[in-house]
């Protein structure tokens, strides 16, 4: 299977990941709504580092030859999905920094004029 | 009746001026208010418009031309206003047209018109690539949705209130022209055209240059599609 070595090597990383997603979310740097999938991404990591034998059944159930290519799959599905989650966030960032320029960019005009009617008076 | 002309303007300092000295003296009796919408311009736009004594928006950031456009349709709905007409800040509209414009709204026809330069063929024709591009939209939009609009592309619009409140609430970003055709017959609203003659450009650039064309078809093309199968509420 896993050589133990490479195993505590991974583990160690992966505690190290979830340590610092803690720290993050507790300090609120990191939203919990956008820390869910790496949550998700830490756990699957340590599943697998912990059991190997369950990637080598989900290669079987997949019918993927090596358990390092369902690895590679699983992997490359979650980072996927926490790019489109990036591109969500991005899309509705991006429409509310729209709506609060348009605001603003009124405002200013409503605001200029009147300090002119003010100082007319 | 309020009527508000919306002019979105991004580097516009050279044309800027003569439209709105044409549209002052077209509008004599002073029953237009003149709202520039300027998308951070890095040239005086904004002063030749403040020199011509005319009211404008500065953005804080560059929104595209959906974005500043909005800023006017917000605009117009805060202030109570009947009708927004849109004219584009690079000179292409002539004024002269605003009272054909808006005709068909005050008697209740349409709810918004559009200038086309494809009704009668006079006047600027836009080259014969954008010519093509413009003929696949019409086509486009007509299988998709059974309106007959010659000139989607047309900036030159005028809309009643309605139209104003919907705008406000939701408008399209990039290239908003064809889609907002399509927002306005899934909303069950109706588009009329009026035909109208345009210049050329005289200064300054078109934000639609060769290589961003097709970009812009493949984009405005998915957004039509996507509309179509939108659902009406939203």
């Amino acid at each position: 299977m896993i050589p133990l070595k490479l195993q505590i090597i991974l583990l160690l990383f992966i505690l190290l990941a979830i340590v610092q997603l803690t720290r993050m979310i507790t300090r609120y740097k990191l939203d919990l709504k956008y820390a869910l999938l790496w949550i998700l991404l830490t756990m699957t990591a340590l599943l697998l580092v912990i059991f190997p034998q369950l990637l080598s059944k989900t290669a079987n159930i997949l019918s993927i030859e090596t358990p390092t290519n369902a690895l590679f799959l699983l992997a490359i599905l979650l980072i996927l999905a926490i790019i489109f989650s990036l591109t969500i966030a991005l899309s509705r960032a991006s429409n509310k920094i729209k709506n609060i320029s348009q605001e603003l960019g009124i405002l200013r005009y409503e605001f200029e004029s009147y300090k002119k009617n003010i100082g007319k008076e | 009746m309020k009527i508000l002309i919306i002019i979105p303007a991004f580097n516009e300092e050279e044309n800027l001026g003569d439209l709105i000295k044409k549209i002052k003296k077209y509008d004599n009796e002073n029953n237009l208010d003149i709202l520039v919408i300027n998308d951070q311009s890095t040239d005086e736009t904004s002063l030749v418009c403040k020199r011509e004594g005319v009211n404008v928006i500065d953005l804080p950031c560059n929104l595209g031309i959906g974005g500043a456009v909005q800023t006017g349709y917000k605009f117009a709905a805060m202030h109570n206003y009947d009708i927004a007409i849109q004219v584009d800040g690079d000179g292409q509209h002539n004024p002269e047209y605003i009272e054909k414009l808006i005709e068909p709204i005050i008697q209740g026809h349409s709810t918004m018109v559009i200038g086309s330069r494809y009704i009668e063929h006079l006047g600027f024709q836009s080259s014969s690539v954008r010519r093509m591009g413009i003929w696949y939209l019409k086509y486009l939009i007509n299988t998709l949705t059974g309106l007959k609009i010659t000139d989607p592309t047309s900036g030159y619009r005028a809309c009643n209130k309605e139209i104003i409140q919907l705008f406000s609430s939701n408008y399209p970003k990039d290239y908003p022209e064809p889609e907002s055709i399509m927002y306005i017959k899934r909303k069950g609203l109706t588009v009329l055209e009026i035909p109208v003659i345009m210049n050329e450009r005289i200064g300054g650039e078109s934000s639609i240059n060769l290589h961003r064309s097709i970009y812009y078809m493949i984009k405005v093309s998915l957004a039509i599609l996507f509309d179509k199968i939108r659902k009406e509420s939203f």
